[in-house]
């Protein structure tokens, strides 16, 4: 189990053999929140959101290796993230996208040049499912090899390893099974929007072991399957495979993303089955 | 209807389909491509992509845009990018001022990016003033030389297959002012050898590197996707890029459609049925837009034969 902190010494010398995913309001904090989250834990990774595109973004040397999830709001102009590459690629970074605008295609032109990249798919808005599927298929079965597009590769090797249900939401560092939300005072949330809704599971450290912690995870992971005791459409669809029932709010508005997964579903059976799928070529200069 | 700009999308794709057809290079053409309105961003990004790029302009640009490709440009050197403007005689043309100011400051920021292109399309045109240009403005040392094709179905001015002969000569006339100024011309395609003498061959090889008399497809695509054999035979069997596996394909395929158009019409000349060079394959036998417009002139019922061979057979891919 990792823990998704915010970046607080005095929290970080609260714990103990843990392992951390470290939020920093601001990017200089990452070099010093990793080497604090070091200290007495492991750290897995800095995360940051920042409310400035990509291309405004600057990088500095003490940050390579050291895993960072970036988060923003767009990527800007690809003549000034062309400027950026050599230092974005001197770093292990996955760049994270909300599903709007230009993103998608932005996604792409970072995923192609061999920039980890993510698209944020809100469960709760009206997804242009046709562009998403767009960029699925390329991040799935694309002509030549580029980095990995989240939440799409996930999904399709969990699809491949045979495993039903498999909690995508992990990409976001949404799934309680594997990250627990803490705030600076120890309390604990199943999730960052819980956390910043102030529903917490426990209100100190000292639960973090507990049966009722381990429960509250467990009902958590296990709620997806409340959708077949009810005559919900997820129930009927056929990609819940993929979707875990992730959009059953959105359906009811509309059919389309069960178009989207039923088309991703053909297209992960593609990607799986595809030749020279294990190509290890990166198509991009180094 | 077809669309003014390639999307993004089928840039990514595009940079793909020519990185599994093991290509390296991609030339951007138009119309004028400085006119999409993401130019700077699409160059950086082939180039990004481990392509060297080839940029056809006319150099006549807003100082917006050519304040933004210099300012991505000029900050690295190692940038591969080839920009070929197509620069015509002051003396021979009508220009305006403003084009012309234009294509100087264009020049003064770009040159040492630049090779100096010469379309010609009279018999009577100039070359001096080209030397004077590469050196001035610090453009690469060497001339790109292309005839003006005919462009079978539309009106346009090009250089006639009796006026060839007297094309080279008018070139080869030149070479002291090539050798004085260190610059080597380069041939585009359509140019006969049996029109070159042996004289004129040798200094041409010794100066230019690798002179080609070949005529091969040099693919075109479109905003839409489409692609087609070249520009002057852009009217011909043009079929969609989605058609296809690999840009291999995609030359085999013009080059049979090429191939059934001189099994009918071997070559411009009489001689080029028998020719030694042209079955030794270093002679095309002038350009197959040229061998289109000879038949259109002189037998339009072959070339109409021709259009229905090439239904049948060409087009089922």
């Amino acid at each position: 189990m990792k823990l998704v902190v915010p970046y607080d010494r005095s929290l970080f010398e609260r714990l103990r053999n843990r392992t951390l995913c470290v939020r920093v309001n601001d990017p200089r904090e990452t070099a010093a929140a990793a080497l604090a989250a070091r200290v007495d834990n492991s750290l897995s990774c800095v995360l940051c959101e920042l409310d400035i595109p990509l291309e405004r973004f600057f990088v500095e040397p003490d940050w390579r290796g050291i895993p960072i999830f970036l988060k923003v709001p767009s990527a800007g102009n690809y003549r000034n993230l062309s400027k950026l590459l050599p230092a974005l690629k001197s770093l292990d970074l996955h760049v994270y996208l909300p599903c709007e605008g230009r993103n998608l295609i932005s996604a792409r032109q970072l995923s192609s040049v061999g920039i980890n990249t993510g698209i944020i798919i809100d469960e709760n808005a009206e997804n242009d499912w046709h562009a998403l599927a767009e960029i699925m298929t390329y991040a799935l079965i694309g002509l030549m090899p580029h980095a990995p597009i989240e939440p799409f590769f996930t999904m399709a090797n969990a699809l491949g390893k045979g495993l039903r249900g498999e909690n995508w939401g992990r990409v976001y560092f949404d799934d309680p099974s594997e990250y627990l939300h803490l705030d600076a005072k120890g309390r604990v949330a199943l999730s960052h929007r819980e956390l910043l809704a102030g529903d917490f599971i426990a209100d100190n450290l000292a639960v973090l072991d507990s049966v009722e912690i381990r429960k509250a995870v467990d009902d958590r992971v296990a709620s997806w399957e409340k959708l077949f005791l009810e005559n919900n459409f997820c129930s009927r669809c056929s990609g819940w495979k993929l979707c875990r029932g992730k959009f059953s709010e959105g359906t009811k508005k509309s059919d389309t993303c069960k178009w989207f997964f039923d088309e991703m579903t053909a297209v992960v059976e593609q990607y799986h089955n595809r030749p020279g799928k294990v190509r290890q070529g990166k198509p991009w200069p180094q | 209807m077809s669309k003014s700009v390639m999307s993004w999308e089928d840039i990514i794709y595009l940079a793909d389909f020519l990185q599994a057809s093991g290509e390296g290079r991609v030339s951007l053409l138009g119309g004028e491509p400085t006119l999409h309105p993401e130019f700077t961003d699409i160059l950086l990004y082939f180039m990004d992509r481990g392509l060297s790029v080839t940029v056809f302009t006319s150099g006549i640009m807003s100082h917006a845009v050519l304040n933004r490709i210099n300012k991505h440009i000029s900050g690295n050197p190692d940038r591969r990018v080839t920009f070929v403007c197509n620069l015509n005689n002051p003396e021979q043309t009508d220009a305006l001022e403003e084009e012309k100011e234009k294509i100087r400051n264009f020049l003064s920021a770009l040159g040492k990016w630049t090779m100096a292109g010469f379309n010609i399309y009279r018999t009577d045109f100039e070359l001096g003033f080209l030397f004077d240009m590469i050196g001035r403005y610090g453009l690469k040392k060497s001339l790109r030389l292309g005839i003006a094709h005919p462009i079978p179905g539309s009106d346009n001015r090009f250089i006639r297959v009796g006026e060839i002969k007297a094309i080279i000569e008018r070139i080869y006339s030149y070479k002291s002012d090539f050798q004085k100024s260190g610059i080597s011309p380069h041939f585009d395609c359509g140019f006969p050898l049996c029109r070159v003498t042996d004289e004129q061959l040798g200094w041409f090889a010794r100066n230019a590197g690798h002179v080609s008399f070949k005529c091969l497809p040099a693919i075109d695509i479109t905003p839409d996707m489409q692609v087609y054999c070249c520009f002057p035979l852009s009217h011909l069997k043009r079929k969609t890029i989605f058609d296809f596996n690999s840009f291999k394909e995609i030359t085999d395929y013009y080059a049979k459609l090429q191939d059934r158009i001189r099994r009918v019409l071997p070559g411009i000349y009489e001689e080029c049925h028998d020719c030694v060079h042209r079955h030794g394959g270093r002679c095309a036998g002038g350009g197959v837009c040229q061998l289109l417009k000879k038949l259109a002139d002189e037998s339009p019922e072959i070339l109409s034969f021709i259009a229905n061979e090439l239904d049948e057979t060409c087009c089922s891919l």
